[in-house]
């Protein structure tokens, strides 16, 4: 049984490897970042399309026509939190992709809507990609199946941490080094959970 | 080569292993959301000195008589006094103080154990006043970094077991061809 454990988290390893230094550089990159305010983001970049405004649609009934006439790449219906209204009563939602958010600002006087998109930059992507997990609403096929790859990894993530673990007891349970690193471990695990509970 | 790079992935993993498994469940409740992560508030009121300039000066009475601690953060200045928010990760504050009369009403949120573990995957950055945030973040990027090295240590570890290696390159290779075709077709996009 030992081999076939050694085998799994083998081959769990080789089919997870990508997302898994996807994860090691946003890890690192979360930690480097400077404070949000401070964050360099690159600039919206905007365009007008001509739109007209149904009559009676509700807000999210109008945010969701505007999307679906837009149609932003890899992008879901605009969710509920982001529909609101700017100082001029205009209508002004975002949609987010894995590239970037699309702000759209509906001009109902003039018959047009405002788009403005912000691509994201190369660890912003990888961020978000690392984020985008089954509840994702974004219906694209290439979404949906990156959402099914990291539902893979998260699952092999966590069957290689105690695979490796019970390897390791199974093979050199006596060496110290293995040991002291293991205590270690658990120990700042254990001081990193009472000092911030 | 081979020795030196097996020991040092064990002991990569057995250093890291405790945080994998918090990144890994952490990861499977933002997927599902199986459990209840709500936070569990109490409120009581305390009565510390009247007048205090500003929210710091009740924030660092409060920590020494009433054993608050965390970030000071999201301080609004009100016509009665100042309320603001502790953050400690797993347990926050809302605190809001009456200048006058120094009667302090606050609110303890605290965490069960599966919030705990979505807080602690949320940690970044090493710019927080409150420095035991900053100690969890350096931990996590050594975590991070240390996935890495277990990622590239791996890949030469399975190498080298040959009887590994002919069903070890179609996985690896479907890994990556799928993998890097969605991120370039994302990309794209």
């Amino acid at each position: 049984m030992n081999a076939w454990i050694k085998r799994l988290h083998i081959y769990a390893g080789l089919l997870s490897f990508t997302i898994l230094l996807i994860f090691g550089v946003v890890g690192v990159m979360a930690v480097l970042l400077p404070p949000p305010p401070e964050r360099k983001q690159p600039d919206f970049i905007g365009r007008t399309v001509p739109f007209a405004v149904p009559p009676n649609a509700s807000d999210e009934d109008l945010a969701r026509a505007v999307w679906q006439k837009l149609s932003p790449a890899l992008t879901g219906p605009p969710p509920k939190f982001s529909i609101r209204r700017d100082a001029s009563h205009n209508l002004l939602f975002q949609v987010f992709s894995p590239n970037g958010p699309t702000r759209v600002t509906v001009l109902e006087q003039e018959g047009q809507v405002r788009v403005e998109t912000r691509r994201n930059l190369w660890w912003q992507y990888f961020n978000v990609l690392h984020e985008t997990n089954i509840q994702s609403n974004i219906p694209d096929i290439r979404v949906r199946l990156w959402t099914y790859y990291n539902e893979f990894s998260i699952w092999t993530l966590m069957f290689m941490s105690l695979s490796g673990v019970w390897l390791w007891l199974v093979s050199r349970p006596g060496w110290l080094w293995a040991r002291v690193s293991f205590a270690v471990g658990l120990a700042l695990f254990a001081l990193v959970w009472m000092v911030l509970r | 080569m081979y020795r030196f790079i097996r020991n040092a992935h064990l002991l990569i993993g057995l250093l890291s292993a405790a945080f994998v498994f918090m990144y890994g469940a952490s990861s499977v409740q933002f997927a599902h959301r199986w459990f209840n992560v709500q936070a569990k508030a109490e409120e009581r009121t305390v009565t510390i000195g009247a007048g205090a300039a500003g929210a710091r000066a009740v924030a660092r009475e409060l920590m020494n008589a009433h054993g608050l601690d965390g970030e000071l953060v999201q301080i609004r200045e009100k016509p009665t006094g100042v309320a603001f928010r502790l953050n400690r990760v797993g347990t926050n504050y809302e605190v809001d103080y009456t200048a006058a009369t120094g009667v302090t009403k606050i609110r303890t949120m605290t965490t069960g154990v599966m919030a705990m573990l979505v807080r602690l995957h949320h940690v970044n950055g090493v710019w927080h006043e409150f420095a035991w945030i900053n100690v969890a973040a350096g931990i996590l990027a050594l975590v991070s970094l240390g996935l890495i090295l277990l990622g590239a240590s791996g890949i030469y570890l399975w190498f080298k077991l040959h009887k590994e290696r002919r069903i070890g390159t179609i996985l690896l290779a479907a890994n990556l061809i799928f993998s890097l075709t969605l991120m370039i077709l994302i990309r794209m996009a």
